[in-house]
């Protein structure tokens, strides 16, 4: 039995992807698929909102980051909300925070996209 | 806590059911416990991935014990000499690209925890790796 979710919901015509539980080694592999599909499905504006996520490994790190490359490359833009402290200190600790749009909730994340 | 698994990836959602049940019954500390879950699937991984210079099965020993105010585990494994703390940390403030990324689980791991120690014995590799939980 998997340990991480996944839902999308459209909020203002955005799509934003709740992952929740863990993202690890196991399970990165569903969310690499899923946004992948996600963007070259020709969401250009894309919302990942991670506030029930357990937390994240580096094999987590490494979809978002492949997911950001994507994104630019379709000229779109990827944004991260609503992580816990776990989360933003692995974030912090790996230098992510210099290379992502992170918002503390999903209101300010779909503030002026 | 002390489990024994194979090298594949499938195994280490066992060792993370494992090990937050055990933890969770030593410890309110969710974020020492969040960090562990993620040592764990660091070293794991590493292990599984890159431990083995052959395709047979292997085992893999995990133990957790509580010490004063920490929770601490221990890998053993009998893959190639391996010892993390000879791994250079990635340099602070910098932008990762795709090409620094082999070692940022490791990276991870140092930055995560409170004592490592590592140890080539018996021709195995001995992790030890404590977290304070106050």
């Amino acid at each position: 039995m998997s340990t991480m979710n996944m839902y999308v919901h459209d909020s203002n015509a955005i799509k934003v992807l709740h992952v929740q539980g863990d993202l690890n080694a196991n399970t990165a592999g569903e969310v690499d698929s899923r946004l992948h599909q996600l963007i070259m499905g020709g969401n250009k504006k894309l919302i990942v909102n991670l506030d029930q996520l357990n937390y994240i490994s580096s094999a987590g790190l490494r979809v978002f980051l492949s997911a950001n490359k994507l994104m630019k490359k379709q000229e779109g833009n990827l944004r991260i909300c609503s992580l816990n402290n776990t989360v933003k200190e692995v974030f912090d600790i790996s230098g992510f925070h210099l290379i992502f749009d992170i918002f503390d909730n999903e209101e300010e994340a779909l503030n002026g996209y | 806590m002390h489990i024994t698994i194979k090298n594949s990836i499938s195994e280490i959602n066992f060792v993370h059911k494992c090990f937050t049940y055990f933890a969770k019954s030593k410890t309110e500390n969710e974020s020492a416990i969040q960090k562990l879950c993620i040592v764990i699937d660091e070293v794991l991984t590493n292990i599984i991935t890159h431990g083995y210079a052959d395709q047979g099965e292997h085992q893999i020993d995990i133990t957790c014990e509580v010490g004063d105010d920490s929770l601490v585990l221990t890998f053993r494994d009998d893959g190639v000499p391996f010892n993390p703390l000879e791994m250079e940390n990635l340099p602070p403030n910098k932008e990762v690209d795709s090409a620094e990324l082999g070692g940022l689980g490791i990276h991870l791991m140092k930055n995560l925890v409170d004592q490592i120690e590592y140890e080539r014995k018996n021709d195995m590799n001995w992790l030890v790796i404590g977290k304070n939980t106050t």
